[in-house]
């Protein structure tokens, strides 16, 4: 058994024809027996004659009419067969692209493989020149050992004579130097 | 030539999703940008959210199964991208209120004659609708015009059908009560 309230609630829907049939049965024998519900159904059906549903629908339909749907349409729907060709020409352009662009990269900065670890510098000759510490035991032979020498003596005997310390000259010096400058006035005669 | 709900869900069995949508697009035009602009308020933003709404329709096509109605399934879709909006409008401090419709500037006299024209009909649904709290207001649009079962309201609002019909009857009463004040002035 239906109270008051739980019958008023089917009044929408018994007055657009939308209940089954026992419902509908309850609610035409409460508005035959209540006048307060029967006045709140006239109510209703007032606010339904009023906010009838075709013009609202038809309302409705006029606010949509300026919507044009057309564009996007054709973007979204496009022939499926047009599509691979599209994409075939942009990924072949852009994988000729980056297949020049790796060339290009991998052949200017290419590094081959070290094969030998002594290879050897070629090329460039350089004039030899010597110096007394690079020469070893084997190295030196008897007229430039003469020749460094007598460098060495020459210079240790200018510094001793610039210096103008009065101090004997140390004998083997002064004997080697003594016999350098015989030598060399006796080359200079015989030539 | 309009198709049935069962024509275009044969069409998506088939594959052919194409003239499936353009099918959907035309039949359920005025129903997407009904529901859009009921959230947004707005023509431009409600015809904004139309174009998105069927583009992620598009975009899911495959995943629609059949399983509700293509206007559930619209509907839903819609009123998330809507629900997306506003929130994001109100995070940007534009939006003052989304519970209610907001209030026209409609002089009472206009409505108090019983021939209304087209463009006063607009405007005074509108005004109707704005004295209706959300869920009534969208229980009574999707019940009294566009005439889904309560098994499908209930699916997309969430609400039990005894909370439906409840929302329903206080939402014809409070609009008998609303439209009974503007007759007496």
């Amino acid at each position: 058994m239906m109270n008051k309230h739980e019958i008023s609630l089917l009044f929408p829907d018994h007055i657009h024809g939308q209940l089954p049939e026992h419902e509908r049965n309850i609610v035409d024998e409460a508005l035959r027996t209540s006048p307060e519900l029967k006045a709140e159904y006239d109510e209703f059906v007032h606010v339904f004659s009023i906010l009838n549903q075709k013009d609202i629908l038809s309302n409705m339909e006029k606010n949509s009419e300026n919507i044009v749907l057309q564009p996007l349409m054709r973007t979204l729907i496009r022939p499926p067969h047009k599509r691979p060709v599209h994409i075939f020409i942009g990924s072949a352009t852009a994988l000729a692209a980056c297949l020049l662009i790796w060339i290009g990269i991998t052949s200017t900065n290419r590094i081959p493989p070290i094969e030998n670890t002594t290879q050897s510098v070629s090329g460039i000759e350089f004039q030899q020149v010597l110096y007394i510490d690079n020469l070893n035991g084997l190295d030196i032979k008897q007229d430039d050992l003469e020749d460094i020498m007598l460098e060495e003596v020459l210079a240790l005997y200018v510094r001793e004579i610039e210096s103008d310390i009065d101090a004997p000259l140390n004998p083997i010096l002064e004997e080697e130097i003594t016999k350098y400058l015989l030598k060399e006035s006796q080359d200079e005669e015989s030539m | 030539m309009m198709k049935s709900e069962s024509d275009i869900g044969a069409l998506l069995s088939k594959g052919k999703s194409h003239e499936a949508m353009n099918s959907i697009m035309s039949q359920y035009k005025r129903f997407v940008h009904s529901v859009a602009i009921r959230y947004m308020r707005d023509d431009e933003d409600a015809k904004d959210i139309t174009q998105e709404a069927f583009i992620k329709a598009y975009q899911s096509l495959n995943t629609f199964r059949g399983e509700s109605q293509i206007r559930t399934w619209l509907y839903a879709i819609t009123r998330n991208l809507c629900l997306n909006a506003l929130e994001k409008k109100k995070r940007q401090g534009h939006v003052a209120r989304i519970d209610t419709y907001e209030q026209f500037d409609i002089p009472a006299d206009d409505h108090s004659d019983s021939i209304i024209t087209k463009s006063e009909f607009s405007a005074f649904f509108d005004e109707c609708m704005s004295v209706l709290p959300e869920k009534q207001r969208e229980t009574f649009i999707l019940r009294h015009v566009e005439e889904l079962p309560y098994e499908e309201i209930s699916r997309l609002l969430g609400t039990s059908i005894g909370g439906l019909k409840a929302n329903y009857f206080q939402a014809v009463q409070k609009l008998a009560q609303y439209l009974g004040s503007k007759e007496h002035l």
